[in-house]
């Protein structure tokens, strides 16, 4: 078995269940290739790209600034459309954030081994992206100086927030999903941090050493820490689900036409790990291109999420056909008319938009020529990063827009404020992002050498019966 | 909220008298007269006790600094009396009402206005006046606004610049006035003129004859659009000599109105409509009701709430009238031959409707009613009159009387005078022809050509600008006055804050061009000393204190109407080209917002939505769909309007596109597009006037063709639709199926009183479907619980609601391009539905829905709030801790009824920034709302805890019945608004939720609104059957 | 003697994962207590080899999780039935149902920080010194070597006869670490 372990390992075959680290990668090899983006000098692509990011992040904060300066009103808001892009974006970003707690931690518990090289830089992505969700529910506030109140702080005033409220939930949700998922990432970089503390001299050991908190890999700590590391994945694993089954809750609970049903915890989970996978995709091709990673971040990680998005992005598809059956079924009127309205109404063009982008051209991915083309794979899965945007906002926008009354009835159009934030929020994400890449291993190294055929203690020597490792 | 300096800037521009307040020692002695404590405590105010000063300014404190110090003893020197409490006795914060009189839209209403500290506040109706009935219009509401209108005229103008170096104080102001009257003394022998409005004032009348006889070559001439030139030509005709009618609702059973508006901008509208009303509502203990037939070109408010209506081009109404007459005669009535000769070849718009119309009559002899509109020529008048006295209503529902105004020129005639030189001397009243009049009459040019004009107004407005004389008038909240009613009934108009500036009422000018030193307070007593017998003060106290002199002045004429001269007038009358495509009819109409452009710098009307376009901030050009399809016109497009005249008018205006047009007519609102450059007015819609012709309100052979171009029309509904007609449709049907607005009509009524089938057809909204509460509701049910119902049979949409409420509510304006953000801030809206097809012009039908928040029980607002800032109060109300608030606008979007505004920007602080004055009219009782908080319908809370101290103190738990009145209910002149404790059984709220006429709007949420509304019900005729119902 | 004093233990460098766990098993039946075995990454079946007990830091994430729960849940009864009842959309004052998703994410905050913390607070991390950083060779643990440390504390620690017994489990370098 090993042979031909040994065998495919010098080249990739995607028809059969091709390995996860391919060439003639050592431990030490595999060291090399992860520590070399950070210690090779830093590449004119990397600053090119970290400017136009920090520009980007410079635009949004002017545009926060003129908004807390102005008010609310910058944006293209009424009194019909209460929310718009400020909640969409929101659940945009939150809904990107998904993939990578699900790549981390869901696939870690069905022991996917092929997580290992792509989930640190899921992780990395989740975090930012939940940064930059947590942006937009803080400004849309009219009064953000008193923001702080959704927070039970105890005050002379004895006011406390009202726990009955979806928004709330939001709260509580969505920062306790960044703190796990900032210890989750934490936790899992501590060994590789340590890694570049042994490597490097000077100021970077100095502040490697710090943050691997004197990690030795005691097989001691090893034991309790994979131990952590497990539970951890296991909680995140509900976390994540109730994140968006929440965020969901801001409409379902609600009582508009477009927003009150059922099925949205479902088909926003779903949707939340459909945009987050594309996006994955999107960061992981890049980082594989520039730094090198291919023997790394193989075909077959690829694929398999490729596959993901297609299971996801048709359940989406059948949650948008299930919608319009409830609204007919129910026969409530209010509800049949959004939903026709939606189609065939003022915002026809955002909905047809979005399933264009959601449904059907994902459905490309059932051929494996589309799955295995890098190009194909990246321009699919920026469509479907468009196309969840437009999900969200064809929820929010179209459903406000013509509620119960038609007395009440609105246009929404954004402004170039509303533009800019977004525009912005992007470049608060790829600053992160592109700081990530420069000072932290994307790859978990030491997750890495655990699924490589030397690392099976039993692999080299025959004879030993009770082996068990080498199968997992 | 001002800077010290911007303190001192605003003490000086808006306080005539701060340096005098220092200064002169006899102001000092008047306040002491006036205020024996107050004087004595401002002697101090050189700072001694500081503490004890700020006790007298109190509340006022609130707006700029100086201001208000002044503001609190703004007071007329004269003895004026509250209307309920004694002068003296003035705590600050607590609220005065004092009663007054005011004309609105040609109507003369009894006022009571409210006053906080000195500041006048708000204006309501007073209700032991016959014509008011304790309500007004929205145009009364918006006045207060017009006294802290900073635009206002300030300053003496000499040729149109600033006469005394621009520093008018009263002294210069009684110079220049001097000044004036020596001119005029000069030039009026050679032949004067006086040009004033249609106002009934015996004071101002008496000095007008005064006038006359100290220059006898004095023409006098009226420019007013309330006055009825045609109707008095009318009466002229059959006989009556300088007379008026005078319509009364109160017992009509038959109302049939050509293209006449008596509930809306015509006639006492109010009290109309309070009879009306009445009328209406008896249909919940009789079974019976009135029924109103109107045909007209464009909807009015009285087209909007008829049973059934003819629309029918202006020029097509007088031939409507002779077919009704023949087809009477037919009938058996007696209506002068030549007439019925005339009638039968008259242009019957509608044969069957006609004959319905007509046994519809006959049967309700003498308790029928015929109006017609006053842009209808005099022989339309007089046939209708024939008509009405055949029916044997004149002398019951149509009453002549004699007219209070002096026989008058029109403006035409005078012009004609002026331009034959016989005028050297005119004298204008509070009017503004060369604005308002016609470029043909050429008024402008005539102007120029008078050695002596000169003009008292309150704005610096046009006519201003081109006199050699501009006097400011005060406000009619500053000055005293008298106005009678058009039943006889006076009023004594009385001042409740001295002027903001130096000013004159209309009075006191005229009495000073006639050399009198008199001021307004004389000379109105002068006048009523004779009347009061025996015991003036008293008599004077009581009038003063009830607002209405009981005894009515001018005598109802029951002279014989002699129809003789009939047959000649009717001769090659009516015979109009009916209008086609290429040659439309022009209609020019009274704005329902600015009326003749006096308002057009009222913030408060400017933004009012109009009551059919739902129109803010413009007027437009009006067309039907079907019109302006065959046209290829869409909402909003650039059109040229072109009338052929004497001289070719031509006016570029956007087009807007609403059901209730005639067909190839297009409907132009007058009263925008001011030149007069005021800080609203400016850059408002187009002047309508350019197309006015010499003497008709409509005109022939208009064409109307793209001129090529946008422009942005913002209304409060259909807000950014595009396609007007797929929305309207889709609108309607989604009304239809969601039993958001009930109507029923009376044979449904009678025929199935308990009405369960009839709402079970709605298959959500019926009662039967509503779902019942998982849990046990955790609200208060004991003490008083607030509720509201509102008669959707009653309701004229006349806007007064809407009004009433931000004049109660300090509720900002927001201006046109928020409103085009759909971003308007009304606490109350009122919803208007079209019913019918577009392709039938007589099927639509128009319907309002006034919505304010309904106080839910289960409040979808209150669950999504995240910090608990909209919670239930203990008596039922919905309420908003507006310092709670965060701004998430979740609530907003979860209401669906989408009654929340939202402040997306310091809205309020804008309009006090852009408006000085305004701060002076914002109510102390209620919380001014800043930026990113959310606002709504309070029920008038302010007003609940007032009537809660006050029967605390009674020592009463529950409040009485109608001890509560919310502004909304108390201005409607419909009384189609009903609020109180829904707990008491007895109540009148209760009684009519009792009705089975009672539904709550989308009651299927199971949110159990405190507000319901009582279904409309239509009387059709069974001869005609008006099925398009909603 | 004075040697022994500051003697730390000794430190053995093993090639790869299998022979670090067969000599981990000698080790361990030899009877050690004090001992450690340092890997690049969790050799899997390691902790047999070296006959571990259990972690006990599942115990530490339940209490805190539940414990976590119950004061969210208790939170928010107190606030909206005994600090400020208010009348909300006419809802029972204590609407558990809408408390359930506070109730569980406050649960699991407190349960990770139990798990994060629990684990750093038994490895007793962060330990910034330790004496094995002193060897030049440890540093290749968090790389590819593998290295197995057996502290001069121990009953039947002999820095000569410890050294001969782990060159003879097949190190491939043996040396003694100060403390």
């Amino acid at each position: 078995m090993e042979t031909s372990v040994t065998l495919a390992n010098l080249e990739e075959h995607v028809d059969k269940r091709s390995p996860l680290v391919l060439g003639k990668e050592t431990f030490a090899s595999v060291t090399n290739t992860v520590a070399h983006p950070m210690e090779m000098k830093t590449p004119k692509a990397w600053w090119i790209c970290f400017l136009i990011a920090l520009s980007g992040l410079g635009v949004l904060g002017a545009s926060i600034g003129y908004l807390f300066w102005e008010g609310v009103g910058v944006w293209g808001l009424n009194n019909r459309v209460g929310w718009a892009w400020d909640i969409t974006n929101f659940v945009f970003w939150v809904g990107i954030g998904h993939a990578g707690t699900l790549i981390s931690a869901i696939l870690f518990l069905f022991r996917q081994k092929w997580r290992t090289s792509i989930n640190r830089a899921a992780e990395a992505m989740t975090i930012f992206a939940v940064i930059c969700a947590l942006v937009f529910p803080g400004i849309h506030v009219g009064r953000v100086w008193v923001a702080y109140w959704l927070f039970p702080i105890p005050n002379q005033m004895a006011m406390w927030p009202n726990f009955r409220s979806p928004l709330l939930w939001d709260v509580f949700a969505v920062s306790t999903y960044f703190t796990v998922s900032t210890l989750f990432w934490f936790v899992g970089l501590i060994p590789d941090l340590a890694t570049f503390r042994d490597r490097s001299k000077g100021v970077r050991k100095f502040v490697y050493g710090l943050f691997a908190l004197g990690w030795r890999g005691s097989h001691r700590h090893w034991l309790n820490y994979e131990r952590a590391y497990l539970i951890l994945a296991a909680l995140s694993t509900p976390l994540v689900l109730s994140v968006h089954t929440i965020v969901s809750f801001d409409f379902a609970t609600s009582q508009l036409p477009g927003w009150h049903a059922t099925i949205f915890p479902p088909y926003f989970v779903a949707g939340a790990i459909f945009s987050g996978f594309a996006m994955v995709i999107n960061l992981m091709i890049i980082c594989r291109w520039v730094f090198k990673l291919e023997h790394l971040v193989t075909m077959r990680h690829f694929e398999n999420m490729a596959k993901i998005i297609l299971l996801t992005g048709s359940i989406v598809g059948y949650a948008y056909a299930m919608e319009f059956f409830i609204a007919w079924y129910s026969g409530n009127p209010y509800e049949r008319y959004i939903f026709v309205s939606r189609a065939t109404g003022p915002y026809a063009w955002a909905y047809w938009t979005m399933i264009t982008c959601n449904v059907i051209i994902p459905q490309l991915f059932w051929v494996r020529k589309v799955r295995t083309n890098l190009w194909a794979l990246f321009i699919i899965s920026v469509f479907v990063n468009i196309g969840m945007w437009f999900e969200r906002f064809v929820i929010i926008v179209t459903s406000l827009h013509r509620t119960f009354l038609p007395s009440s009835w609105a246009y929404f159009q954004p402004t170039i404020i509303d533009i800019s934030t977004f525009i912005g929020s992007f470049g608060l994400f790829f600053t992160l992002f592109l700081l990530f890449v420069r000072f932290l291993p994307i790859v978990a190294i030491a997750e890495v050498k655990t699924v490589m055929p030397e690392a099976d203690p039993h692999g080299h020597d025959h004879g030993h019966k009770h082996a068990t490792g080498g199968a997992h | 909220m001002h800077s010290e300096n911007n303190q001192e800037k605003s003490g000086k521009k808006y306080w005539r008298s701060l340096e005098e307040l220092a200064e002169s020692p006899d102001l000092l002695a008047k306040m002491k007269n006036e205020f024996p404590t107050g004087a004595a405590e401002l002697e101090v105010t050189a700072g001694v006790d500081r503490r004890k000063f700020l006790g007298i300014i109190g509340a006022s404190a609130a707006f700029a600094g100086l201001t208000s110090a002044t503001g609190c003893i703004r007071k007329p020197s004269e003895k004026i009396l509250p209307y309920n409490k004694r002068p003296e006795d003035l705590v600050e914060g607590k609220a005065q009402y004092y009663a007054s009189a005011g004309r609105f839209g040609g109507s003369v209403l009894g006022l009571l206005v409210t006053s906080y500290d000195g500041r006048p506040t708000k204006i309501d109706g007073n209700p032991s006046h016959p014509m008011s009935l304790g309500a007004t219009n929205a145009f009364a509401q918006a006045a207060v606004l017009d006294l802290y209108d900073p635009d206002r005229s300030q300053k003496v103008l000499k040729a149109g610049v600033k006469a005394d170096g621009g520093k008018t104080t009263v002294k210069s102001l009684k110079a220049a006035l001097a000044a004036a009257a020596a001119e005029l003394k000069d030039n009026a022998g050679q032949g004067a003129a006086l040009l004033m409005e249609a106002v009934p004032s015996p004071t101002l009348l008496g000095l007008v004859r005064e006038f006359q006889s100290a220059y006898p070559k004095t023409t006098i001439a009226i420019h007013d659009p309330a006055m009825r030139w045609q109707e008095a030509a009318a009466l002229e005709s059959v006989g009556y000599k300088n007379a008026q009618l005078v319509n009364r609702f109160d017992d009509a059973d038959v109302i049939v109105a050509f293209d006449a508006d008596p509930l809306g901008l015509e006639g006492d509208s109010i009290r109309n409509s309070k009879m009306y009303a009445a009328k209406r509502r008896s249909v919940d203990e009789t079974k019976k009701m009135s029924r109103l037939y109107v045909v007209e070109p464009a909807f009015s408010l009285t087209g909007a709430v008829a049973d059934h209506r003819l629309s029918l081009r202006s020029s097509g109404i007088g031939e409507c009238v002779l077919a009704l007459a023949a087809e009477l005669s037919d009938l058996g009535l007696a209506i002068p031959a030549d007439v019925v000769a005339r009638g039968k070849q008259a242009a019957n718009p509608n044969p069957k409707w006609v004959k319905a119309l007509a046994a519809d009559l006959v049967a309700n002899k003498g308790n029928s009613l015929l109006l017609v509109g006053n842009t209808q020529r005099a022989w339309v008048h007089a046939v209708a009159f024939v008509i009405n006295s055949a029916l044997g209503n004149v002398g019951r529902g149509v009453i002549v009387r004699s007219s209070p105004l002096p026989a008058a020129k029109t403006l035409a005639e005078l012009t004609a005078d002026i331009n034959r030189g016989s005028v050297q001397a005119l004298v204008m009243i509070d009017v503004n022809p060369v604005y308002t009049s016609s470029a043909e009459i050429g008024f402008a040019d005539a102007l120029k050509k008078v050695k002596t004009s000169i003009h008292l107004g309150y704005h610096s407005d046009e006519t201003a600008m081109a006199s050699s004389w501009h006097f400011p008038r005060s406000h009619f909240l500053e000055s005293w006055g008298d106005l009678l009613a058009s039943d006889g009934t006076a009023s004594i108009v009385q001042p409740l804050i001295e002027p903001l500036f130096p000013s004159l009422s209309e009075v006191e000018f005229l009495a000073g061009l006639l050399g009198k030193t008199a001021n307004g307070y004389e000379l109105v007593q002068t006048q009523w000393k004779s009347t009061a017998g025996a015991d003036f003060a008293a008599a004077w106290r009581r009038w003063l204190h009830d607002g209405v002199i009981k005894q009515t002045l001018g005598e109802t004429l029951s002279g014989k109407s002699d129809f003789s001269a009939l047959g000649q007038r009717l001769v090659g009358v009516g015979t109009s080209p009916s209008p086609s495509v290429s040659q439309m009819e022009l209609l020019l109409t009274l704005d329902r917002s600015v009326y003749d452009g006096r308002y057009a710098n009222n913030a408060w009307l400017q933004e009012l939505p109009d009551s059919i376009t739902k129109l803010t901030w413009d007027n437009a050009a009006l067309m039907s769909p079907k019109t302006a399809k065959e046209k290829g016109i869409k909402t909003g497009d650039l059109v040229e309007i072109k009338v052929r005249g004497e001289k070719e008018r031509r006016l570029k205006i956007a087009a807007f596109v609403v059901p209730g047009v005639a067909e190839h007519t297009v409907v132009v609102q007058l009263g925008y597009g001011r030149t007069f450059n005021g800080r609203v007015s400016s850059g408002t819609g187009f002047n309508g006037y350019e197309l006015l012709g010499r003497d008709d309100s409509f005109n022939f052979g208009a064409e109307v063709q793209l001129a090529g171009g946008k422009y942005d029309l913002a209304t409060t509904q259909e807000h950014g639709v595009s396609d007007y007609e797929y929305d309207t449709k889709v609108g309607a049907e989604a009304i239809r199926n969601r039993g958001v607005y009930r109507e029923l009509t009376l044979a449904t009524v009678t025929a199935e009183p308990s009405l369960e089938k009839a709402f079970g057809k709605f298959n959500l909204g019926n009662p039967k479907n509503h779902r019942t509460l998982l849990w046990t509701k955790s609200i208060e049910t004991r003490g008083n619980q607030w509720g509201m119902t509102i008669d959707l049979n009653s309701c004229t949409g006349c806007n007064a609601c809407t009004a009433a409420c931000q004049a109660e509510n300090n509720i900002s304006v927001v201006g046109k391009n928020r409103v085009l953000k759909s971003r308007e801030m009304h606490w109350i809206r009122i919803d208007r539905y079209f019913a019918g097809s577009v392709d039938n012009p007589d099927s639509i039908q128009a319907v309002f829905q006034p919505l304010a928040c309904a106080h839910c029980e289960t409040a979808p607002c209150e669950q999504v709030c995240p910090v608990a800032a909209t919670v239930h109060g203990a008596e039922g109300t919905n309420d908003i801790a507006y310092n709670r608030c965060i701004g998430t606008r979740y609530c907003a979007n979860n209401c669906p009824y989408k009654v929340r505004r939202f402040n997306y920007f310091n809205f309020s602080k804008e309009n006090d920034e852009q408006n000085p004055l305004y701060a002076m009219q914002k109510n102390p009782r209620v919380t001014v709302r800043f930026r990113g908080v959310i606002e709504k319908c309070t029920y008038c809370i302010q007003r609940v805890n007032a009537a809660r101290i006050e029967s605390k103190l009674k020592g009463e738990e529950i409040i009485r019945d109608g001890g509560v009145v919310t502004a909304c209910q108390q201005v409607c002149p419909t009384d189609a608004i009903m609020f109180g404790n829904i707990n008491d059984p007895d109540s009148r709220v209760s009684q009519l939720k009792a009705l089975p006429r009672n539904y709550a709007v989308l009651s299927e949420l199971a949110i159990e609104p405190r507000t319901t509304f009582l279904a409309k019900v239509r009387n059709a005729n069974p001869e005609l059957d008006s099925s398009t119902q909603l | 003697m004075s040697q022994k004093q500051n003697l730390y233990g000794v430190l053995a460098e093993f090639p790869s994962a299998p022979s670090i766990y067969h000599a981990c098993e000698k080790v361990r039946d030899k009877g050690f207590k004090h001992w450690d075995a340092h890997t690049p990454f969790p050799v899997h079946g390691l902790e047999k080899a070296m006959g571990l007990k259990a972690s006990i830091v599942p115990w530490i994430v339940l209490v805190m999780g539940l414990s976590g729960a119950a004061g969210g849940m208790t939170l928010q009864w107190w606030i909206s039935t005994q600090a400020y009842p208010l009348a909300i959309s006419a809802k029972p004052f204590f609407s558990w149902q809408a408390f359930v998703p506070v109730t569980f994410e406050l649960g699991v905050l407190l349960g990770s920080f139990g798990a994060v913390f629990g684990m750093l607070f038994i490895n007793r991390l962060p330990m910034w010194y330790h004496a094995l950083f002193r060897s030049a060779r440890f540093e290749k643990v968090t790389d590819d070597k593998f290295f197995i440390s057996i502290e001069a504390r121990d009953p039947k620690f002999d820095a000569t006869a410890t050294s001969k017994m782990l060159t003879e489990l097949g190190a491939t370098h043996v040396e003694l670490v100060e403390q």
